[in-house]
């Protein structure tokens, strides 16, 4: 390969000054752009759901089968043992209830949590609308709601509300009856899912346990680890260690076959935005087409001086990719524009209807195996819609292009 | 063992037009030895092209042999064609055909490098053959910098770099004036005594080819007089 004939002769700055060339990089750089954002936007919301998921239930979720956990210090051991993958295990109490507050009423799922340790998490952290700074006057159990939660029944922070959870009647099996305490909003959270954030309150473990009367039982276990895609494997340990009374449902579980979907249409819209980028294609193949024509007597000198067929093909195939390369890089980073440009104005406007998505934003997600997919289908294209010309180049014959000047 | 150089048999050459035949040679044979100097004459239309294009392998015959000292190259493929030619042949053609976008030095350098040499070695080599003819202060100039005449001795060092043992040469100074022209003429004579080259010439200029020991003429695709 005469790489230094290449950057002699076709490799000059006039070739790229060439409007043909100009528009093949510009229909390439497009189409890489669209490609990029199309499977960001596809990786993001499919990492936004896992993490609204994850924040929530935990990584691996463990609750007993019909029951409640009455010895929880030796289940979250024997949990612990089953893996070094684990990173903490926290019990939770649930429990469904209602929210009451200036004569209004919502269903809502109670979940009870260590409260010392609400402040700290990560999860909820990020996840804050808005908190009380100062809850030293409020009287009742501190809970943080969900954001719908919060809108529907008109509560900021710092509001009073009541919470009603129902009970079996001690007196009478036969009867219901209702554990009401006060609580105070200590914080609003966006779940950043629908069902979670038009239904979870959270509040202290001990304070759900004492409404519901569950003594010191558990309903179940929020398990996390360090690295939430091991979740299939390290649940199958948990379930091992525990056996088949318990119930070890890890994140992929939830919303199986919406991850499925997902991923199924990520994949589609991959070869659909692919074709798109094959017909930006057809511009660098009439562009080298061109180029062969113009460049006839030359590809004739060329031959009667020695130059092989194979180094012609070699010629036109590396200008060709060159052109590939720029289009690609100008459009991975076109992309990549586009991508913060998105993530900014969901941040103004919201451009995801929640009832249809459950989702009301999401931040796009730029995966390496997609880059490198991008990348390899790209030069693969590039690389086939370069070969007609280069073949093209070196079948003519050297006579004819030394007649003319 | 003969001293014959190049030959032909039976060579024909014949394009299909439009349902008809053009036989544009028809069954030509000669014989050239080693360092001979020759010139091929003919009217416009004649073949004298075409024949010089199947001597130095740019074409293949229709019908017919070419050999190189007893070889048959009509056997060889186009790309062990290609090195053939880049070892054993050299060319001028009417116009220069230099590359626009190389240096004097650097279109000289050129068949060199195709073969295989380094890149120091060829300049080298292409530097000293510029410097023979004359061109020295042209060495960084682009094709576009240089008048007729210099030109087409630029394009005579290039058929010269790689040592060929047969120099073609199509119409070198039809394309210059009187004076340039015979400039160049006089070099194409020098050369061949200086270095014993075989030296095949197209032209339709009878005062150049006078100059030639031996002529071939063609007519209508053949040779009429030898």
């Amino acid at each position: 390969m005469h790489l230094w004939l290449y950057r002699k002769v076709l490799f000059q700055k006039k070739a790229f000054a060439d409007p043909a060339t100009f528009f093949s990089i510009l229909g390439i750089s497009l189409g890489v752009a669209f490609l990029v954002v199309s499977m960001a936007g596809f990786s993001g919301f499919m990492v936004s759901l896992k993490s609204s998921i994850i924040d929530v239930t935990g990584d691996v979720s463990v609750s007993k089968r019909g029951a409640r956990i009455a010895d929880p210090a030796e289940v979250i051991q024997k949990i612990l043992d089953s893996s070094p993958e684990i990173k903490d295990v926290m019990s939770y109490a649930r429990k469904e209830g209602m929210v009451a507050s200036k004569g209004k009423l919502r269903i809502v799922l109670l979940q009870g949590i260590d409260w010392s340790n609400v402040a700290n998490m990560a999860e909820f952290k990020k996840r804050q609308v808005s908190v009380l700074e100062d809850s030293s006057e409020r009287i009742g159990t501190p809970a943080l709601l969900g954001k719908v939660v919060a809108q529907n029944l008109e509560l900021g922070v710092g509001d009073a509300f009541k919470m009603i959870v129902p009970k079996v009647s001690r007196a009478q099996a036969t009867e219901v009856d209702s554990g009401v305490d006060s609580y105070y909003v200590h914080g609003i959270l966006d779940f950043g899912k629908f069902e979670f954030n038009e239904r979870v309150v959270i509040a202290d473990l001990k304070k759900v346990q004492e409404l519901s009367e569950m003594d010191d039982q558990v309903n179940g276990f929020r398990v996390r680890l360090f690295d939430s895609d091991r979740a299939p494997q390290v649940a199958d340990k948990i379930q091992e260690a525990l056996g088949w009374d318990y119930s070890v449902r890890d994140w992929s579980m939830t919303n199986r076959s919406l991850f499925k979907a997902i991923a199924y249409e990520k994949r589609v819209l991959f070869f659909v935005m692919l074709i798109m980028l094959v017909a930006a294609f057809f511009n660098v193949s009439t562009t080298l087409f061109l180029s062969v024509l113009r460049r006839y007597s030359q590809i004739s000198v060329m031959r009667a001086l020695g130059l092989k067929r194979r180094d012609i093909i070699g010629l036109f195939c590396l200008h060709g990719l060159a052109l590939g390369v720029f289009g690609l890089f100008f459009g991975l980073i076109t992309g990549l524009l586009f991508c913060y440009g998105f993530d900014a104005l969901q941040l103004v406007y919201p451009i995801m209807p929640e009832e249809v998505y459950k989702m009301s934003s999401f931040a796009t997600h730029l995966t390496l195996i997609d880059i490198v997919w991008v990348i390899v289908a790209t030069l693969l294209i590039c690389f086939i819609s370069t070969l007609a010309p280069a073949f093209r180049g070196s079948r003519l014959s050297p006579v004819e292009g030394l007649k003319y000047e | 063992m003969s001293n014959e150089i190049l030959a032909t048999k039976s060579v024909t050459k014949a394009y299909q037009m439009e349902g008809s035949r053009l036989e544009v040679l028809r069954g030509v044979d000669l014989s050239i030895m080693k360092g001979e100097a020759v010139c091929i004459m003919g009217s416009s239309g004649a073949g004298k092209s075409t024949l010089l294009h199947i001597l130095g392998t740019l074409d293949k015959p229709t019908l017919g042999k070419v050999y190189y000292q007893g070889e048959d190259l009509t056997r060889k493929s186009d790309d062990q064609l290609a090195s053939f030619r880049n070892k054993k042949m050299g060319f001028v053609f009417q116009f220069h055909h230099l590359l626009p976008e190389l240096t004097a030095l650097e279109n000289v350098s050129l068949p060199a490098r195709i073969g295989g040499l380094s890149k120091t070695e060829s300049l080298q080599k292409a530097a000293n053959l510029l410097k023979s003819l004359g061109l020295e202060q042209r060495e960084n100039h682009y094709p576009s910098e240089l008048s007729g005449g210099e030109r087409q001795r630029v394009a005579i060092a290039r058929a010269l770099v790689q040592d060929p043992e047969i120099l073609f040469a199509d119409e070198p100074s039809g394309n210059l004036d009187q004076d340039n022209g015979e400039v160049i003429q006089d070099l194409f004579f020098k050369l061949q005594q200086d270095l014993g080259l075989t030296l095949i010439v197209v032209t339709h200029d009878p005062e150049f080819a006078k100059r030639f020991p031996k002529i071939f003429r063609l007519k209508n695709g053949t040779f009429i007089k030898q």
